[in-house]
């Protein structure tokens, strides 16, 4: 069954509602940021940036560089904002540009991409206990074998709890198909999980 | 809901706490980015920076070519590396500047 209260949750920050300190709506924050609101377009990265995450981890398996994709895609949405014709659809947007962004980055367009340094890439963050990190790994493994579409879905509508309209539209799909996507991406994962921990045995 | 139905969902908590980490590092480093990119120099100051010294080198360079070649190399040295009425008399008229005009202006400005 679904998590219903996750969604609500992820429901929430679709809608811009406070999440963080800053209680202003996605819209306000935007237009804040057009005005040159630095902290604004901050907070709205805050908010929105597991979403982000997800997305460019949908289209970049890697997730280590998937987070940097992701970075170098929330700075150019900065650089485009006011292209953003509906600010409060400010999510929405931002998954497509971030998904657009990781698309061109694997196509080799590699020059975009301006590699951080700030993290340690493969190592057990100090707070993550080993159970934890081994059923990471081998989540990571298993939604590395889902196609793109597939983990956008589990990924945004499991983890972050977005609604089938939002995930449609930055996979630029219908509904029908994001719930498909979904369906059979969870399928997929159970089984992989499954004959992982058969062969663990 | 199909989904709902058809197939359930595999819990994905073990994701949660790094995608939390992850996301506070993106955040950081965007707004690191925003940061520098709003105190880097724009273009047109960029240009503004740049175009004495690129103006004077393309004159030094245009003069070096069109001028007869009896100048001392040390008179065009002098001229150039001071900014100033001499050079600038030089690539007007073509008249070598005179060498102890240009050490007086030296003399004087320092």
């Amino acid at each position: 069954m679904t998590t219903p209260c996750l969604n609500r949750v992820a429901s929430r920050r679709i809608d811009g509602a406070p999440r963080l300190a800053d209680s202003r709506s996605d819209a306000a924050l935007v237009n804040a940021a057009r005005s040159g609101d630095d902290a604004a377009f901050e907070a709205l990265v805050a908010r929105h940036a597991r979403a982000a995450l997800a997305v460019a981890r949908a289209v970049v398996s890697d997730v280590d560089s998937a987070e940097d994709v992701c970075q170098d895609a929330l700075f150019h949405i900065w650089k485009r904002l006011g292209e953003c014709r509906e600010p409060e659809k400010f999510a929405r947007w931002m998954a497509i540009a971030v998904r657009r962004h990781a698309l061109n980055a694997i196509r080799g367009d590699r020059d975009m991409i301006e590699l951080s340094t700030d993290f340690v890439s493969g190592l057990r963050p100090p707070d993550e206990d080993a159970e934890t990190a081994e059923a990471r790994a081998q989540l990571d493994a298993a939604l590395d074998q889902l196609s793109s579409e597939q983990r956008q879905a589990v990924l945004l509508f499991d983890l972050e709890g977005w609604p089938h309209a939002e995930i449609a539209a930055s996979l630029g799909t219908t509904e029908a198909m994001s719930r498909q996507h979904l369906m059979l991406g969870r399928r997929r994962l159970r089984e992989l999980l499954s004959s992982r921990s058969s062969n663990d045995r | 809901m199909i989904d709902e139905l058809d197939e359930s969902p595999v819990s994905l908590s073990a994701l949660s706490h790094d995608a939390d980490r992850r996301a506070t590092r993106v955040t950081r480093g965007v707004a690191q980015r925003v940061a520098r990119a709003r105190h880097a120099p724009g273009v047109i100051e960029t240009l503004a920076r740049w175009a004495i010294p690129l103006t004077l080198a393309a004159a030094a360079s245009l003069a070096v070519v069109l001028l007869p070649r009896n100048e001392s190399h040390s008179d065009a040295f002098a001229a150039f590396v001071i900014p100033g009425r001499p050079a600038a008399g030089w690539i007007i008229s073509g008249e070598s500047p005179d060498v102890a005009e240009v050490v007086a202006m030296v003399g004087d400005t320092r």
